[in-house]
């Protein structure tokens, strides 16, 4: 029983190596400096671990991103030292940082939020409560196969020059509504497909278009009105704002503590001049 | 609906917008309250397929939260509702598009055991228990304070009988899914899992609520600990029924690591016969069952289906948890289509059938990450996450003790499925909408992606039905949908049957839909019978009803491609039972299959250039099945 249930843990530590580095297994500062050293041989052992895993470099980005939790969890660390947590364990680093994670959330300021502040968030944060653009409209649909483009084709000059004509036999009308009220694009999404509803961004207003695809064949479409998302008011949105307002305080604190952490730990990233000396570091990170 | 009709309204409302202001007067008086002149309002019938996930782990759960998994339920759902989260090892994670809805299930034993030790929470450090565990996590010995949870669980033995901890984790659920849930939007269903595992055999149920916070906190979930037994998960569900006036269902999974419990024929405890009561109360308690997700298939095991050819999908047929391998005896009790089969035997002799359930997927991931695509596979635990550590194919996660005969009962993580999800036909995406629809079965289960599937049954419908624009309302006026019950057959008719099949608006062609249909004959013997009523690329189908060309297969293995080359983007049938016999019991389901698609050992070959496990097939048809139209003869 014992050896079953330890082995996931086991695995997955060495899992938790093999993405983050060696690191957990080898801290090479010493516990009672205040300095984090990035050694050029560390450098080399993260991108060799980061090759070994994805099969490929790190990207820039991503390879500064693996330096910097490197760094973090050092910092982290000899924090958690001081707690008097000196096993030098990759469990515990990790339990350390979470640990961090949490005094950090805790030891943030509990501001009680007011109304002014939520008003701020809402408007500096607009993209995420707008509502999504409406569409009403009239479509054809075609079925894949059964009509070729020029036919289709045809159909979308006739309908634009003949308003009254009567769409409701026209192509395969059983299978899509004629007429769709007020649809906002998730909506489109869901029925037709990603592709699709991307066309509607910048269709034009009354007039038929076409041909467009969706995942079932193809379409002439017809906007009729386009009602274009809005930033709500805080009183219909206000739990909402609240709750993304929390999230991100929350996200903030954690990153404010880490940073005023890193201010007391000078750090020096010791990236090679030459970068082809460090064989598998990604080529243009020699800057750093 | 009535295309004209729509056209005309919509005009008369656009004008009526415009000039309504100018010319008031004009507007007539209100009118006799008996003429409904606008169609819309006695629409009620369910127009609309929503996809979610009804079983979902977070760090709450403590095999999830112990072994790696920091994402909580704030994280899981952001990411179910499509925002881009940071899985606990680093990895970006997002979904295609978002679910319409979602319920966490956290294990109920010890709920949220990981994040009171990572906080050092104040209640948990009261107990011996409570700081064994977090100071040995805190020293670095994780698993050892794994360990000595587990075999406490597992011996039924709570180590925390501290009912105001469980509830003040419980109500940090409840208060999430509030936080989250926008009716409209997106559904966040309260809900937890009931671990019943008795000698290491699967009988979890994930609860549901339909109500809100003020009534869910009325309760703390009833776990192992208070009882292994269904029949008192029910008594419990009655009881909490009663306390508050809300309203909960249970559904079961994984019968295939049961080891026959699943749908035995005698009670658990009491080991009697199932009885009328006990019939009636399963499926007051029990409408659904969840038949497929990351633990294999549990549709139809191929010993009894062997005319299907489709049957042996994703199989997980070697035991349970526990040490004893499985013999043909267990398999005959553990799949949902031996299940309907046994059903009908059942109802005529006790007047009820007591497996007379719909049907749903999910992915019971324990990542805190909902991913059902062969794409997008983040796997079964934190363990087993995206890499290319061999691990990730190899772990042993199932007969992982040794069986006393020495016959192999391994299930390998290669064997884990990217799989699945539940359709729900509603009106709206709400808590309300949503489980109306579920507690009357209007659901199908997908292997992951998101086919569309649509089934009325009646005994009037023509072929010409399936071009009417008002499909649905037709539908309803003069049949039943999935998950209903037909009676009464008129003289001389058969059931006929319209189905609508439309593959994921961002995925795979189908290759066909077929209709299955189990019936009891007069001699109590149950049969099943696969008709392809519906195939791609204008394949025949025989006199038989069967189509045996499969469809092709486009995967490119190297690359883990393939092309919508082959399949058709939708298919739609009207079929009628040939052979029906209105004296004998009946039901009949709907299976949709895609064309081939790389498995996503597949993906993570291409990905991380490692092996595809041998055994592992390269592509799979991805599938979706409806809950049963039940047919019983009158009287």
């Amino acid at each position: 029983m014992k050896k079953l249930i330890k082995e996931p843990l086991v695995h997955f530590i060495l899992l938790g190596s093999l993405i983050y580095g060696a690191s957990y297994f080898t801290v090479d500062n010493d516990k009672n400096s205040q300095e984090i050293v990035v050694t050029e041989g560390k450098l080399e052992q993260l991108a060799m671990l980061f090759r070994k895993t994805w099969q490929r470099p790190a990207s820039p980005e991503e390879f500064q991103n693996v330096v910097n939790e490197y760094v973090l969890e050092q910092a982290a660390y000899i924090e958690g030292v001081k707690l008097g947590l000196n096993t030098n364990d990759i469990v515990i680093t990790r339990r350390v940082r979470q640990k961090l994670d949490f005094i950090a959330e805790e030891s943030g300021p509990k501001v009680e939020v007011t109304d002014k502040v939520l008003t701020l968030y809402l408007k500096e944060n607009a993209e995420k409560f707008n509502t999504e653009n409406r569409y009403t409209f009239k479509q054809v649909f075609f079925e894949s196969g059964q009509q070729n483009n020029e036919t289709i084709n045809g159909w979308l000059t006739k309908l634009n020059s003949n308003a009254a004509l009567d769409i409701s036999q026209l192509g395969k009308p059983s299978f899509f509504a004629p007429l769709y009220t007020q649809k906002s694009t998730s909506e489109i999404e869901r029925e037709f497909g990603i592709n699709f509803a991307a066309r509607f961004i910048n269709m034009p207003v009354r007039e038929w278009q076409g041909i467009i695809h969706s995942a079932y064949g193809a379409h002439l479409v017809y906007v009729e009105a386009k009602q274009v998302g809005r930033l709500p008011s805080l009183a219909e949105v206000r739990s909402k704002v609240i709750r993304e307002w929390e999230h991100e305080q929350r996200q903030a604190t954690i990153k404010n503590f880490y940073q005023e952490l890193l201010t007391r730990y000078p750090v020096t990233v010791m990236w090679p001049n030459d970068s082809t000396k460090v064989s598998s570091l990604p080529s243009d990170k020699s800057e750093g | 609906m009535k295309v004209k009709n729509i056209i005309t309204a919509a005009i008369v409302a656009s004008f009526v917008a415009t000039i309504g202001g100018v010319q008031a007067q004009d507007i007539p008086p209100a009118s006799n309250k008996k003429i409904q002149y606008s169609p819309y309002p006695a629409k009620d019938f369910p127009n609309q397929v929503y996809f979610g996930e009804t079983h979902l782990h977070t760090s709450y759960s403590t095999d999830a939260g112990m072994t790696g998994t920091s994402i909580g339920p704030d994280e899981a759902y952001r990411f179910a509702r499509g925002e881009v989260v940071i899985q606990s090892h680093g990895l970006r994670a997002q979904l295609i598009r978002p679910l319409d809805f979602m319920v966490i299930t956290d294990h109920a034993e010890n709920l949220g055991l990981a994040p009171m030790i990572t906080e050092s929470n104040a209640e948990l450090l009261k107990y011996e228990f409570g700081r064994r565990v977090h100071d040995l996590v805190k020293a670095g010995k994780g698993d050892e304070a794994y360990n000595i949870w587990i075999v406490r669980m597992m011996a039924l033995d709570d180590p925390l009988k501290d009912k105001k901890m469980i509830q003040s984790m419980w109500q940090r659920l409840t208060t999430a899914a509030e936080k989250y849930n926008e009716p409209g939007l997106f559904t966040a269903f309260i809900g937890y899992e009931w671990t019943s595992m008795p000698g290491g055999n699967n009988l979890h149920r994930n609860l549901i609520f339909r109500d809100a916070k003020d009534k869910a906190d009325q309760i703390i979930p009833f776990s192992q600990y208070d009882s292994t037994d269904p029949e008192d998960l029910w008594r419990w569900m009655a009881d909490y029924e009663e306390k508050t006036g809300g309203q909960v269902f249970a559904a079961a999974h994984n019968g295939n690591v049961s080891n026959g419990l699943m749908f035995d024929d005698i009670t658990l405890t009491t080991k009697r016969p199932l009885d009328k009561d006990y019939a009636e109360r399963r499926m007051r308690w029990e409408p659904l069952y969840e038949v497929t997700q990351i633990k294999g298939d549990g549709e139809a095991h191929p010993l009894f289906s062997p005319d299907d050819e489709f049957a042996d999908f994703e199989t997980w047929d070697k035991g349970s948890f526990g040490t004893v391998a499985k013999t043909d005896s267990m398999l005959a009790r553990e799949y949902a289509r031996e299940a309907f089969k046994r059903g009908l035997a059942y109802e005529q002799k006790l007047g009820v059938n007591p497996f007379k359930f719909g049907l749903i997927g999910a992915t019971d991931s324990h990542t805190g990450l909902s991913t059902s695509r062969e794409d997008n596979f983040f796997g079964k635990v934190e363990v087993l996450a995206p890499s290319a550590d061999p691990d990730r194919m190899h772990e042993v996660i199932a007969g992982r003790f040794p069986n006393p005969e020495g016959k192999d009962i391994k299930q390998y993580a290669w064997q884990t499925s990217a799989s699945g999800l539940a359709g729900v036909w509603a009106r709206e995406n709400t808590r309300e909408s949503l489980w109306d629809a579920m507690a009357r079965k209007e659901t199908y289960a997908t292997t992951g992606t998101r086919i569309k599937v649509r089934v009325f049954a009646g005994w009037d419908f023509t072929e010409s039905d399936l071009d009417r624009s008002d499909f649905s309302e037709n539908g309803y006026d003069n049949g039943v949908p999935m998950g209903g019950d037909l009676s009464k057959a008129p003289k001389g008719k058969s059931p006929e049957f319209l189905i609508r099949a439309m593959r994921d608006s961002d995925g795979a062609d189908l290759d066909r839909v077929q209709v299955i249909k189990g019936w009891l004959d007069k001699n109590g013997k149950t049969h099943e019978q696969i008709y392809d009523v519906a195939v791609s690329d204008g394949r025949n189908i025989g006199k038989n009803g069967r189509c045996y060309t499969p469809v092709g297969n486009t995967v490119s293995v190297k690359e883990a491609t393939y092309t919508n080359a082959i399949g058709d983007p939708y298919l739609t049938a009207y079929w009628k039972d040939p052979d029906f016999d209105p004296k004998r019991r009946a039901f009949y389901y709907v299976r949709v299959l895609e064309i081939p698609t790389p498995r996503w050992t597949t993906y993570d070959a291409k990905v991380f250039g490692v092996e595809i496990p041998k055994g592992a097939p390269t592509s799979i048809q991805e599938r979706a099945y409806t809950s049963p139209i039940w047919y019983t003869p009158k009287g």
